[in-house]
């Protein structure tokens, strides 16, 4: 996906959240020319429950945290043009 | 009988047990599910490293049926869901994603549960008397 530093400027969320969420890279241009990358910095890896589960810990505020930003991004969904 | 809220159904999943009895909304597997195959969530390897981990949707749906086998279903009507967001817009701070944990609240206590069982002390804290409980297998 690319993006010119404006679009990046006006639409952050939009632009980001792909990279955030989808795993995706972002090339950002500058007249014309790709000047950055936005790379995910912990990307989401699809696993077994029992790989889920019994690999490492979860804390209590990164479940609350995840339910309040899956809202939060079923707003935005709702809410985009 | 117990209300469990999204936050204690991903917990007791995480844990490996699901509980025996209790209630919740029929919303709570749309929630379920939509964080475990959709943005996933964050866990700490043993080695201190952060990982972000989702299920396939066919697992998903396997682990859900497991997890919600035990609970009943209880939902508000549209007029009660009217209802409670007239209640929700004359107290502070029940706005956004937040309206959400209040059906959760007045679904449990339209329905007579003695508790809520959640992960979200602070917040449910100002919206119902019901008393509030960590998840802990039964």
């Amino acid at each position: 996906m690319r993006a010119t530093l404006s679009q990046l400027h006006r639409e952050t969320r939009r632009i980001v959240r792909p990279v955030i969420h989808g795993g995706e890279e972002v090339v950002i241009t500058d007249f014309g020319k790709p000047v950055a990358r936005i790379v995910p910095y912990m990307p989401t890896v699809t696993v077994s429950p029992s790989q889920a589960r019994e690999r490492g810990t979860l804390d209590d505020d990164s479940i609350l945290a995840s339910i309040i930003e899956a809202r939060e991004d079923e707003l935005e969904r709702l809410g985009a043009p | 009988m117990k209300y469990y809220d999204t936050s204690a159904l991903l917990r007791a999943w995480k844990e490996g047990w699901m509980p025996t009895a209790g209630m919740t909304r029929s919303h709570t597997i749309a929630e379920w599910i939509s964080i475990q195959t959709g943005r996933g969530l964050v866990y700490r390897d043993p080695d201190g490293q952060l990982v972000k981990r989702n299920l396939s949707p066919t697992d998903a749906a396997r682990e859900a049926q497991r997890v919600f086998s035990g609970l009943v279903f209880r939902d508000l009507s549209g007029p009660q869901t009217l209802e409670a967001a007239v209640l929700a817009s004359a107290r502070d701070g029940i706005r956004g994603s937040n309206f959400h944990d209040f059906l959760h609240a007045r679904t449990a206590e339209a329905f007579g549960a003695t508790s809520i069982v959640t992960l979200n002390m602070v917040d449910f804290r100002k919206m119902t008397s019901l008393p509030l409980e960590h998840p802990v297998q039964p």
